[in-house]
C-alpha cells in the first residue's frame, strides 16, 4: 500500500515537474479553474478574528486568496489554549490535514519537521519549493549567507512559512519590562536603573495602596524568558539553556550558582507582598489586565501591546502612562550588559508551512502557499483585500506607502488592534511588510519601548532558536526533560512563594541531574556546535 | 410515619431543632455559590472587580451586559446547539440499546446470559486505554463525525446493570399469559416491560442527560472540527483556559479586562440555568426511579 | 425448559443452536450491546500490546519495535511513582472517608424529619449540584480560590492565608474532597433514602411498643436494613480506589501543589496526550487498571465473607 502510494506520488511529482519547467520563473493565478482541488489547513486562529468568526473559512483575505487561486480550503482549528493534546492527537490520528500552519511540530513533535519529513508525515518542503515556489525562490535569492543560514534547518531544509523581517523591526528587543511613569512622577520616584531600584520602586507603589506592585505571570511564561531583564543580574535565563560567558559552552541556568540568587530575590519580592501567589496561575494577558486596570504598577509586555494598553489603561484612569524599562543592573556594574536578550533578527521566526504526505495536490498547495511570497500575496495577509463587501480596507497614500482605511483605523465599533485581525492574518505573512511595521509601531510609546529595552542588550549568551535536534537527540531531550521540567516548575515556584526552604535548593539542584540533565545538555551543545558549523 | 407523633420528648425536640439546622446550612452551601454567580453576573463589572467578600444581590448599577458579551461569541450558539443534538441524541439511542440489552439479559431463558454480564462487567474496571480506542474511532470512519462524541460511550455498563435489576424484580405471572398467547420476546417487551418501567426508564435517561451534558474530552481528541463541539468545550476555553478572545466583545475591546470576570460568571449560568430549570419537574420521577435501581445496585 | 434436558447435557452448540431458535428476538435485541462492546471496550483492549513497544503513531502498532517491560520499569522506578501512588490513594481514601459515611449520616437525619415538604425542598436543593458540570465546578472553583475569591475570603476569617488556597499544597487534597462533596452528597444519597424508603415500618412499631428510642430504632433497625446496599457501594468504591478521573484534577492543579495533586491518570494523560510517549503512557494505565481488578476482588470477597452481600 505504502509502496503504492509512494509511485502514485512519485507519477504526480513527475507530471506536475514538467509543469514547473515551462513555468520557470512565475506562477501563473488561478492555480484551477474549476474549483477541483479542495485543502484542508490547520492553524490556529488569532484572536481579533477568533470572536468575529468561527473558521477561518469566513475570513476576508482567504476568500480573496481562494478567489485569485482557484483553490477551495477548508479549515481546522485547535481549542483556545491547547496544551498539544490536540495537535499531538491530529498527527495521531493519520487523518492529517493537507497544510499545517504555525509551530506545532517544532513545539510538540520530537524532531520537528525534519524528523516529521523523515517519519513520513510531511513533504520535503525543498522538493515541492524547488519545483513550484518562484516566488520564495525570488526572495531567498536576494538574502546574504548568514539569513540564508537561519532560514536552512541542519539537515539542509528550508524554513519555508518563517517570515522574513525588515528595517524597522530588525534588530530590535520586542519585549520587556513596562511601568508607570505616571505613578513614578507622581510619587517623586526614579526610573529604576538596578535591580534595588526596581525593588525599592515596588516598595513605594506597595505603600501607596498598589494591590499587587507587580504582576506577574506563571514562571514559565515566555515573557520572563523573552528578555531576562531581571534575571539577567544574576547571569541566569529564566529556566532554559544559556552560553557561559565564552559564548560557546551549553549549561542548563537552573544548574548556575546565579539562579539561587534570582530564586531568592522572588521570593523576598514575594515574602514582601511585591507580588503575588495567584502569578502561578496567570498568563501574559492576565497580567496585563491587571497592570492596565490599575492593580499593577508594572508588569512583562510586547512592544505590539504597548500602544494599547496605553488605551486600555486610561479607561479607568485618564493619566495612564507606561514606558519601557532597560535591563537591570546589579547594584556594583553600572556597565552591565544583558546578554540573555532576543532582538530580532531575520530568520528567527518559527513558524513553518507544510505540507502532508497525504496531500492530494501538493503542486497547487504549494503554488498557492507560494502566492503569499509575492508582492500581491504579502499585501492581502498583511493588509487585508484591498475593498471587502463595499468597504474600502487599505489604500496606497501619495508616497507608495499603504495605509489602512479609516474603516479599520478609526472604526467606532471596533477598535484597531481587533478589527485589523478580521481582514488579515499574520500567521500566513511571509514578511513582516515595512509599510505595515512602520505604522503599528508609530506611536511615541513604541520609540521609547524599543529604545529602553533594546539598549546594553544582545542575545551573546542565548542558545539560538533555530538549532536543530536529530531524531535520537529529541528523545533524549524529551525523556530527561519532560522530568526535569515538572520538578523544577514546580520546586522554583515552592521557593518563590516560600513553602521551601531556599537551602532545599541545592538539594533540588542534584536532583536535576539525576534525571540526566548532563546528556540533554550534551544534546544541546552538539546541536550548537553543527549550528556554528553551518 | 405517623407513629413518631405520638408524643415528643425534650430529648426528640433537640434533635430536631439539630436536623433541621443542619440541613438548613447545607442547603445554603449547596445553593449560595451559584446564587453568588446569579449575583455576579448582573453586577457593575467594576464594582464587581474591586469587591471581595460576599454578595447578596447584584452590584449596582444592575447590568446585562455581560450577557450580550457572552452571547457575542459566535461559537457559543453553535456548541448549545450540539449540545442538545449529543444530549437529545445519545441519551435517546443509549436509553433504547439499554433497555434491551438489560431485557435479554433479565430473561431466564437466555442461554448467553451469564457469560455476556460478565463480559460487561469486566469493562467497567479494565480499559484499552484511550490511544487504542482512538484507533478503532478512525478505523471505523467515524473521526471527526458527531458519531465520535456518542458511540465510544453510548452504553454504560453501569446503566444497564441497575436496569436489569429492576427488570429481574418484574413478576413472571406477568407474562406467561403473553407467552401462552404467543407473544414474541420482543411484543413482551415493548407491551409488558415498557409501559411497566417508566420509573427506571425516567432514572437511566438522567443519567444519561447528564452524562452527555457533562461530556467534552472527546471532542479534544475526536473531532478536531469545532463546529461539533458542545458547550462544555466552549466553557473550558472560556473558564479554565482563559481564553481572552472567547470573552472579547467586537465592540467594546478597551472595557475587556473588566468584563472578563464578569462574562465568565455569565456564561456560567447560560449553561447551568437550563437544566437546574428542567430539574425540579423531572426529580419526582428519577427519584422514584433511583429508588428502584439502587436498592440491589 | 423441562428438567430433562438439563440432566441430558447436550453439547453447547446445539443447545445455543436451540435457544436462537426459540428465541430469536433476544439474540436480535442484545445485538447491538454486544456490538458495542466488542468494538468500543474489547477491540480495543488489544491496544495494551503498545505498552510493551515503542510505539509510534506513523509506524502503527505492526511496525513499532517491542520493547517488553522497559516503560513499566521506568514508571515503577521514576522518579514520581511513589507521589503518584500516594496522592491517588489519599485523594480516593479520603473521597471515600468524607464523600462516603456523609451522604449515610446526611440520609438518616433527613429521614427522621417529620415535615414532608421540608424534606422535599431540601433534597431537591442538595441533589442541585449534581446537574452542575464538572468543567463550571472547576472553573468556579478557580475563580473562588484567587486571592480576591469569596472562598478565600470566608476561610480567611477562620485563619487560612487570604491569598490563592489552591497554590497549598497543603490544601489541595482538602479543597478537592470538598468540592467532590458539596456536589456529590445530596445525589448519593438518592439510593439511601430508596432503602429507608423500603425498611418495613411495621419493624418500628414493634420496636415502639418495646419503648426503644428515636437513637435506638436507627440504631437496631435503620442501619441493619440498608446495611446491604452501603456494603455494596463500598465494595464497588474500593475497586474504583486507584482509578481517579483526571478531568477535574487536571483542571484545578498548577505547579505549585504537584506534590499532592498529581494523580496517576493526570500523569497518564500529560505523557500520552501531551508528551506523545503512547507506550509508557499505556503501560501506566494498564498497570493502573490490573490493581484496580484486585482490590475490587479483594473487596468483594471480603464483603462476601463478612457479609452476604457480593457484586457476583
Amino acid at each position: 500500500m505504502k509502496k503504492f502510494v509512494a509511485l502514485m506520488l512519485l507519477a504526480v511529482m513527475l507530471a506536475t515537474s514538467m509543469a514547473a519547467f515551462a513555468e520557470p520563473t512565475e506562477n501563473t493565478m488561478p492555480i484551477v479553474t474549476d474549483g477541483s482541488v479542495k485543502l484542508t489547513v490547520f492553524m490556529s486562529m488569532e484572536s481579533g478574528s477568533e470572536q468575529a468568526m468561527a473558521t477561518y473559512d469566513d475570513h476576508p483575505a482567504i476568500q480573496a486568496w481562494e478567489e485569485i487561486t482557484g483553490v477551495d480550503f477548508t479549515f481546522i482549528h485547535p481549542p483556545a489554549g491547547d496544551d498539544g493534546t490536540y495537535f499531538n492527537t491530529l498527527v495521531a490520528s493519520g487523518q492529517w490535514p493537507d497544510i499545517w500552519i504555525g509551530t506545532g511540530f517544532t513545539d510538540y513533535y520530537p524532531g520537528g519537521v525534519p524528523q516529521a519529513v523523515n517519519d513520513g508525515i510531511l513533504m520535503n518542503p525543498n522538493e515541492l519549493v524547488d519545483a513550484y515556489a518562484s516566488n520564495y525562490m525570488n526572495v531567498r535569492k536576494s538574502w546574504d549567507e548568514a539569513t540564508v543560514r537561519n532560514f536552512t534547518t541542519d539537515d539542509g531544509l528550508y524554513r519555508f512559512g518563517a517570515a522574513t523581517q525588515v528595517p524597522p523591526v530588525v534588530d530590535k528587543q520586542h519585549s520587556g519590562l513596562v511601568i508607570r511613569k505616571d505613578w513614578l512622577e507622581k510619587w517623586g520616584l526614579e526610573v529604576p536603573v538596578t535591580i534595588e531600584d526596581f525593588t525599592n520602586v515596588l516598595r513605594a507603589f506597595k505603600e501607596h495602596g498598589v494591590e499587587v506592585p507587580f504582576a506577574g505571570m506563571r514562571l514559565d511564561n515566555w515573557m520572563w524568558s523573552g528578555s531576562n531583564m531581571l534575571s539577567a543580574a544574576f547571569g541566569v535565563m529564566n529556566d532554559s539553556f544559556q552560553l557561559n560567558e565564552d559564548g560557546k559552552t551549553v549549561t542548563y541556568s537552573v544548574l548556575e550558582p546565579g539562579y539561587k540568587d534570582w530564586l531568592n530575590l522572588l521570593r523576598g519580592w514575594m515574602a514582601e507582598g511585591l507580588i503575588d501567589r495567584d502569578m502561578v496561575n496567570r498568563n501574559d494577558s492576565d497580567a496585563q489586565a491587571l497592570f492596565t486596570s490599575g492593580r499593577a504598577g508594572a508588569t512583562f509586555a510586547g512592544n505590539w501591546q504597548t500602544q494599547q494598553m496605553n488605551t486600555l489603561g486610561q479607561v479607568s484612569d485618564p493619566d495612564f502612562d507606561l514606558i519601557g524599562l532597560t535591563s537591570l543592573k546589579p547594584a556594583d556594574d553600572p556597565a552591565f550588559i544583558n546578554e540573555f536578550g532576543d532582538p530580532i533578527y531575520n530568520g528567527s521566526n518559527t513558524m513553518w508551512w507544510t505540507i502532508s504526505t497525504t496531500c492530494k495536490y501538493p503542486e497547487a498547495a504549494m503554488r498557492a502557499l507560494d502566492y503569499l511570497y509575492s508582492y500581491d500575496g504579502i499585501e492581502l495577509m498583511v493588509f487585508g483585500p484591498k475593498e471587502w463587501k463595499g468597504e474600502i480596507i487599505h489604500t496606497t497614500d501619495e508616497t507608495g506607502m499603504r495605509v489602512f482605511s479609516d474603516f479599520i483605523l478609526h472604526n467606532p465599533n471596533v477598535p484597531y488592534n481587533t478589527i485589523r485581525y478580521q481582514y488579515t492574518i499574520q500567521n500566513l505573512s511571509s514578511e513582516y511588510c515595512a509599510d505595515m511595521e512602520m505604522q503599528q509601531y508609530s506611536a511615541p510609546v513604541n520609540a521609547q519601548c524599543w529604545d529602553a529595552w533594546t539598549k546594553d542588550l544582545n542575545n551573546r549568551r542565548r542558545v539560538p532558536g533555530s538549532i536543530t535536534l536529530t531524531s535520537d537527540e529529541s528523545i533524549t531531550q524529551v525523556n530527561a526533560m519532560n522530568n526535569v521540567r515538572t520538578f523544577i516548575r514546580e520546586h522554583i515556584n515552592l521557593i518563590v512563594c516560600g513553602d521551601e526552604d531556599i537551602a532545599n535548593w541545592d538539594n533540588d539542584v542534584q536532583y536535576v541531574y539525576s534525571f540526566g540533565i548532563n546528556d540533554v545538555i550534551a544534546v544541546q551543545q552538539a546541536a550548537f556546535d553543527r549550528y556554528l558549523a553551518r | 410515619m405517623d407513629i413518631m407523633k405520638r408524643h415528643k420528648s425534650v430529648g426528640d425536640w433537640i434533635a430536631d431543632i439539630i436536623i433541621i439546622a443542619v440541613m438548613v446550612a447545607l442547603s445554603l452551601i449547596c445553593v449560595y455559590p451559584i446564587l453568588f454567580t446569579l449575583f455576579a453576573s448582573f453586577s457593575d463589572a467594576k464594582a464587581l472587580l474591586n469587591r471581595t467578600g460576599l454578595l447578596f444581590a447584584p452590584l449596582q448599577p444592575y447590568t446585562v451586559e455581560g450577557y450580550r458579551l457572552a452571547f457575542s461569541n459566535v461559537k457559543l450558539s453553535t456548541s448549545i446547539w450540539n449540545t442538545v443534538i449529543y444530549v437529545i441524541g445519545g441519551t435517546a439511542l443509549g436509553t433504547f440499546i439499554t433497555g434491551m440489552a438489560a431485557f435479554v439479559l433479565s430473561r431466564k431463558s437466555f442461554l448467553l446470559r451469564g457469560f455476556i454480564m460478565k463480559m460487561i462487567t469486566v469493562t467497567m474496571f479494565f480499559s484499552g486505554g484511550i490511544i487504542p480506542l482512538f484507533i478503532i474511532v478512525r478505523g471505523i470512519g467515524i473521526y471527526n463525525t458527531r458519531w465520535a462524541f456518542l458511540l465510544p460511550w453510548i452504553i454504560s455498563a453501569y446503566n444497564l446493570i441497575i436496569m436489569r435489576t429492576f427488570f429481574e424484580s418484574v413478576p413472571a405471572a406477568l407474562e406467561e399469559a403473553a407467552y401462552l398467547d404467543g407473544a414474541t420476546d420482543l411484543q413482551i417487551f415493548f407491551r409488558i416491560y415498557i409501559p411497566l418501567s417508566k420509573a427506571i426508564i425516567a432514572v437511566i435517561v438522567m443519567y444519561y442527560g447528564v452524562g452527555w451534558w457533562n461530556s467534552w474530552y472527546q471532542s479534544l481528541v475526536f473531532q478536531p472540527d469545532n463546529k461539533l463541539w458542545p458547550l462544555q468545550m466552549i466553557l473550558r476555553e472560556t473558564l479554565i483556559s482563559n481564553d481572552r478572545s472567547a470573552t472579547m466583545d467586537v465592540t467594546s475591546m478597551a472595557e475587556e479586562s473588566y468584563t472578563r470576570e464578569l462574562v465568565k460568571y455569565c456564561t456560567v449560568i447560560i449553561a447551568t440555568v437550563p437544566i437546574l430549570v428542567i430539574y425540579p419537574f423531572v426529580q419526582k420521577h428519577f427519584v422514584k426511579g433511583a429508588m428502584i435501581g439502587a436498592v440491589k445496585g | 425448559m423441562s428438567a430433562q434436558v438439563k440432566y441430558r447435557k447436550e453439547p453447547f452448540r446445539l443447545r445455543l443452536v436451540r435457544n436462537i431458535r426459540q428465541h430469536p428476538w433476544l439474540y436480535i435485541m442484545i445485538l447491538p450491546a454486544v456490538a458495542y462492546f466488542i468494538i468500543f471496550h474489547y477491540l480495543p483492549m488489544y491496544g495494551v500490546v503498545i505498552s510493551f513497544q515503542d510505539y509510534h503513531p506513523v509506524r502503527g502498532i505492526t511496525k513499532s519495535p517491542w520493547v517488553g517491560l522497559k516503560h513499566f520499569n521506568n514508571f515503577l522506578n521514576g522518579p514520581f511513582f511513589w507521589r503518584l501512588l500516594r496522592n491517588t490513594l489519599s485523594i480516593n481514601i479520603g473521597l471515600l472517608l468524607v464523600g462516603f459515611p456523609l451522604p449515610i449520616i446526611f440520609a438518616l437525619m433527613l429521614n427522621e424529619s417529620r415535615s414532608g415538604p421540608f424534606k422535599k425542598v431540601v433534597q431537591t436543593i442538595t441533589y442541585m449540584p449534581h446537574f452542575v458540570s464538572s468543567v463550571v465546578v472547576c472553573g468556579l472553583m478557580v475563580i473562588f480560590c484567587r486571592g480576591d475569591g469569596i472562598l478565600t475570603f470566608i476561610l480567611s476569617k477562620f485563619g487560612m492565608p487570604q491569598s490563592n488556597l489552591l497554590t497549598y499544597k497543603q490544601y489541595f487534597q482538602p479543597l478537592y474532597i470538598a468540592m467532590n462533596v458539596w456536589q456529590e452528597l445530596g445525589w448519593d444519597s438518592i439510593i439511601y433514602f430508596a432503602a429507608l424508603a423500603g425498611v418495613d415500618a411495621s419493624l418500628y412499631e414493634a420496636a415502639y411498643v418495646d419503648g426503644a428510642g428515636r437513637w435506638r430504632q436507627m440504631w437496631h433497625i435503620t442501619l441493619p436494613s440498608i446495611l446491604p446496599t452501603i456494603v455494596i457501594l463500598l465494595v464497588m468504591r474500593v475497586g474504583n480506589l486507584l482509578s481517579l478521573g483526571w478531568d477535574r484534577i487536571f483542571l484545578l492543579y498548577n505547579d505549585m501543589v504537584m506534590e499532592t495533586a498529581d494523580v496517576i491518570s493526570t500523569y497518564v494523560y500529560r505523557t500520552g496526550m501531551v508528551q506523545m510517549q503512547y507506550s509508557f503512557a499505556s503501560a501506566v494505565g494498564l498497570m493502573n487498571s490490573l490493581v484496580n481488578v484486585v482490590l475490587l476482588i479483594g473487596a468483594n470477597a471480603l464483603s462476601r465473607k463478612f457479609t452476604d452481600s457480593s457484586l457476583w
